[in-house]
């Protein structure tokens, strides 16, 4: 009985110890496995430091950092003429390779949001996207160089991925090139007809316009990625499914 | 046994800290984003009013754009035709004016600016014995507006959609 108790004790103890030891070692070979891991980041790319993307419009950088504007559409000065068509090239740059930063390529999405606010500059659901139109030579968009996730896309918000590997330096192809308010808008199904009092020997009738007073908004968003394990970056970072690249190519599936 | 047990129960999840410990350290990835944002309005609806000023048997029509957009502008005059020795309008148009006979309108060929006038067009009864009385002569006028719209080159399009 006693030399039983003592046997228990001792497994226990041992149990114990190899149970500390496990933790004590695991802790340490996460240690380990974490500097590994990230040492063989930056033995790939430490030279990186960072990738760095830029949105631009119409040769002008217009993503919201840095010498960007921040600011889309500005060659309109707030005023948009229904049915003319603008010269709306959006695209992205890989703005590493510059004197400070090396090289290093990436893989790029962009994603173009166009929807309605109202005369209180709030986001106006009941009206219609698609009478803002984002075109490439008035096709829908430049398929080749990119090619749009339906999964991700709605009438309102499209994405875009560029199929190729942009390097250090680049710039893309552009997405759309054209950007047209659908003259639609003043069409008889989009206005009230209200018929006045007569006023004397007149009478008035009015005709109210759905879309008179708001704001076209155009929003757009590049991003990048990493091309070192770039299908495990994809699912993880931008999470999306049907996104892989294969031989450096990359293709949206179904 | 119990205590053994239990003992097992903590290795496991000694095991397990272990794992989920380092699992985080392989989501690290380079990645990076730029934003931007804009916005623009347009004018429709510009409201216009007709200024008429009669003087014997002639009536003088103008339309006036006082609303903030640019505007086409038609009418349509309402009166006896002339037929032989019986009274009738006629309309003498100023520069623009241009008649349509297939739905009876006056159109008037420019855009009319926020803050213009058209320029004049003329009804005119003819044929009125001098001893009529003028008030038994009424001439209608009927005008509409709407906004402009545009080409693809930036051009206004001097052609009438919607409003009818």
């Amino acid at each position: 009985m006693k030399s039983g108790k003592k046997n228990l004790s001792t497994r226990t103890l041992v149990l114990i110890a190899v149970a500390v030891l496990l933790f004590a070692s695991g802790g340490f070979l996460g240690t380990r496995a974490a500097l590994t891991i990230q040492s063989e980041k930056l033995d790939s790319e430490f030279e990186l430091d960072h990738i760095y993307v830029q949105l631009w419009e119409n040769d002008q950088h217009v993503g919201n950092r840095g010498d960007g504007t921040g600011e889309m559409i500005a060659y309109m000065n707030k005023k948009v003429d229904p049915g003319r068509v603008y010269e709306e090239r959006i695209y992205a740059r890989n703005n590493t390779g510059t004197e400070s930063v090396s090289p290093v390529d990436q893989y790029v999405r962009l994603i173009i949001r166009k929807y309605w606010l109202g005369e209180d500059g709030e986001k106006d659901n009941t009206l219609d996207p698609a009478l803002i139109k984002l075109t490439y030579n008035n096709k829908e968009y430049n398929k080749g160089p990119w090619v749009r996730n339906d999964r991700e896309s709605t009438t309102e918000a499209e994405t875009y991925y560029y199929t190729s590997v942009l390097n250090g330096g680049a710039t893309t192809a552009p997405v759309v090139n054209e950007l047209q308010l659908d003259p639609k808008i003043i069409a008889s199904d989009q206005l009230t007809k209200e018929t006045g009092k007569w006023v004397g020997n007149k009478q008035t009738y009015t005709y109210t316009y759905k879309y008179k007073g708001k704001y076209i908004c155009i929003e757009a968003e590049v991003q990048a990625l990493q091309t070192h394990n770039i299908n495990r970056a994809i699912k993880s970072v931008w999470g999306v499914q049907n996104v892989s690249v294969s031989n450096g190519s990359l293709t949206v599936g179904q | 046994m119990k205590k053994f047990k239990s003992k097992k129960v903590l290795m496991i999840a000694a095991i397990i800290l272990v794992f989920t410990a380092t699992a985080g350290i392989t989501m690290a990835f380079f990645s990076d984003y730029e934003h931007a944002v804009g916005k623009a309005t347009f004018t429709l609806g510009g409201q216009t009013e007709i200024h008429e000023s009669v003087k014997d048997t002639e009536k003088t029509i103008v339309i006036h754009n006082k609303g903030e957009g640019d505007v086409l502008v038609r009418l349509s005059i309402f009166g006896p035709k002339p037929d032989g020795d019986k009274p009738g309008v006629t309309v003498k148009p100023g520069e623009h004016w241009s008649f349509n006979k297939n739905d009876g309108f006056w159109y008037y060929q420019a855009v009319l600016p926020a803050g213009e006038d058209t320029t004049p067009i003329i009804a005119s009864i003819e044929g009125i014995p001098v001893s009529a009385d003028l008030s038994e002569f009424d001439v209608i006028v009927v005008h509409e507006s709407q906004p402009v719209v545009y080409d693809k080159a930036g051009n206004a399009v001097l052609q009438w959609k919607g409003a009818n």
